[in-house]
């Protein structure tokens, strides 16, 4: 099984089981999840003020897929704190289970469909996996799709997600945009990285980044060897560095973005690397007016890899 | 999320390469597949005479693109293509579905590749 983590809702599903379609919006959205040959997994989520009367809402929805012929064979289902309908749609067996998330304060239906009949263990499995991901220590969210494993500070919005072949990026930004992460995830890479993933790295960031004034000491969190880039190779003048962690050779700058006239200086922050296990290439940029270490991306904000970061 | 949204077919039909189609491997490394094209209706004399019309017309495909182009054989399904270009590039099934897809629409409409689709089974 593996986890997804999505608005703060954990589900687990089979393996090949992929994504490919999401909701950005925290209030009512939707993801589902394909097989091979078909759409097997919704979940969707609509946020409420208050706990609703599941069993009255069960029953209505279960008389109203009745009535208009859209699941003639409805029978109710109860399986822990879901309820819902099951039955045929289409020709094609579906079960549609809500239940209530009070620490999200929403409403989750989880629809599953079962081209090849119905499978209660793995059904069960999948409800039972599906609840709230609580917040991590200094209140970061963790989302987890299409490869990431990403903590993202909390009060932060999704504004932008994008799944396409190779490349997979989630972007987070505050309502004042004075605060933004992004990570990413890009596969193919070697038909596309033409020099090193520290020559990528600092062509990602920001034109006007330049060192912070202050001495640097240098001590990454795995406790393996680092060193600071030669600074003529540096075509800005923010720190570069390069340290080693589970065998990933992370790359990482780090610098203050100039102010302006309106615009407080921000701090910029960003770590790359490739993973050797997937071979793709991983990347975390943080901006905010509070500062950011870049020493501490690689692994803790984002990980590849179980090698990387254990977290579960 | 119903029945009709399976793409079992998709991935069941076979590419095929226009016979008819040459290819030749470009000094940039790109793969040039040149496709005879059908003389349009008005192209004769004497119009023909000051209009000249090239009689094929060539499709580039860069390093991944020709590889999709080199599995499409006749012989491997989409399901098949898609399988051996994700285990290639080392990305999951649907990623390697759509870019495989996005590369075999383009041939198609270029009059390089055709689709065999497989008949549906009546009984089913």
């Amino acid at each position: 099984m593996q986890l997804w983590v999505w608005r703060h809702i954990r589900v687990e599903l089979p393996e090949d089981w992929e994504m490919l379609q999401f909701s950005r919006n925290p209030q009512a959205g939707r993801c589902a999840w394909a097989d091979r040959y078909r759409f097997r997994a919704e979940l969707s989520w609509q946020a409420l003020s208050g706990p609703p009367d599941l069993a009255r809402l069960a029953s209505d929805y279960l008389a109203k897929l009745r009535l208009d012929g859209t699941m003639p064979d409805a029978a109710p289902v109860q399986s822990g704190d879901w309820r819902g309908p099951r039955g045929h749609e289409d020709g094609l067996l579906t079960s549609r289970l809500s239940r209530h998330l009070a620490e999200e304060g929403c409403l989750v239906e989880l629809v599953l469909l079962w081209p090849d009949g119905l499978d209660p263990q793995r059904e069960g499995s999948i409800l039972a996996s599906i609840r709230s991901e609580s917040p991590w220590p200094h209140g970061l969210r963790r989302w987890r799709a299409f490869g990431l494993d990403a903590l993202a500070s909390g009060g932060l919005d999704l504004v932008e997600c994008k799944a396409e072949p190779a490349l997979a990026q989630l972007a987070f930004r505050d309502a004042r945009a004075t605060r933004e992460e992004t990570f990413q995830r890009l596969g193919m890479v070697p038909e596309w990285l033409d020099g090193s993933v520290r020559d990528w790295l600092v062509r990602q960031v920001p034109r006007d980044l330049r060192a912070e004034k202050g001495t640097f000491t240098f001590s990454p969190p795995w406790g393996a060897k680092g060193y600071c880039a030669e600074k003529e190779n540096v075509p800005f003048s923010a720190r570069e560095e390069r340290a080693e962690a589970s065998g990933h050779q992370v790359e990482t700058v780090e610098g203050l973005r100039r102010g302006g006239l309106l615009r407080r200086p921000v701090h910029h922050a960003a770590a790359a690397w490739l993973c050797p296990s997937d071979g793709r290439l991983y990347c975390v940029g943080i901006s905010g007016p509070d500062g950011a270490d870049s020493k501490g991306l690689a692994g803790t904000r984002l990980s590849c890899c179980e090698g990387m970061t254990r977290r579960d | 999320m119903t029945e009709r949204h399976s793409w079992r077919r998709m991935l069941e039909a076979r590419p095929v390469r226009n016979a008819a189609a040459d290819t030749v491997r470009e000094p940039s490394g790109d793969l040039g597949i040149a496709v005879k094209r059908k003389r349009p209706r008005w192209h004769v004399p004497p119009l023909s005479w000051v209009v000249s019309l090239k009689p094929t017309r060539t499709v580039r495909l860069d390093r991944v693109g020709s590889q999709v182009w080199g599995l499409c054989d006749g012989e491997r399904t989409v399901e098949a293509i898609v399988d051996a270009f994700a285990a290639e590039h080392r990305l999951s099934f649907h990623e390697a579905r759509v870019a495989v897809t996005g590369y075999l629409s383009q041939l198609v409409q270029r009059g390089a590749l055709a689709i065999s689709i497989p008949s549906r089974n009546v009984s089913s």
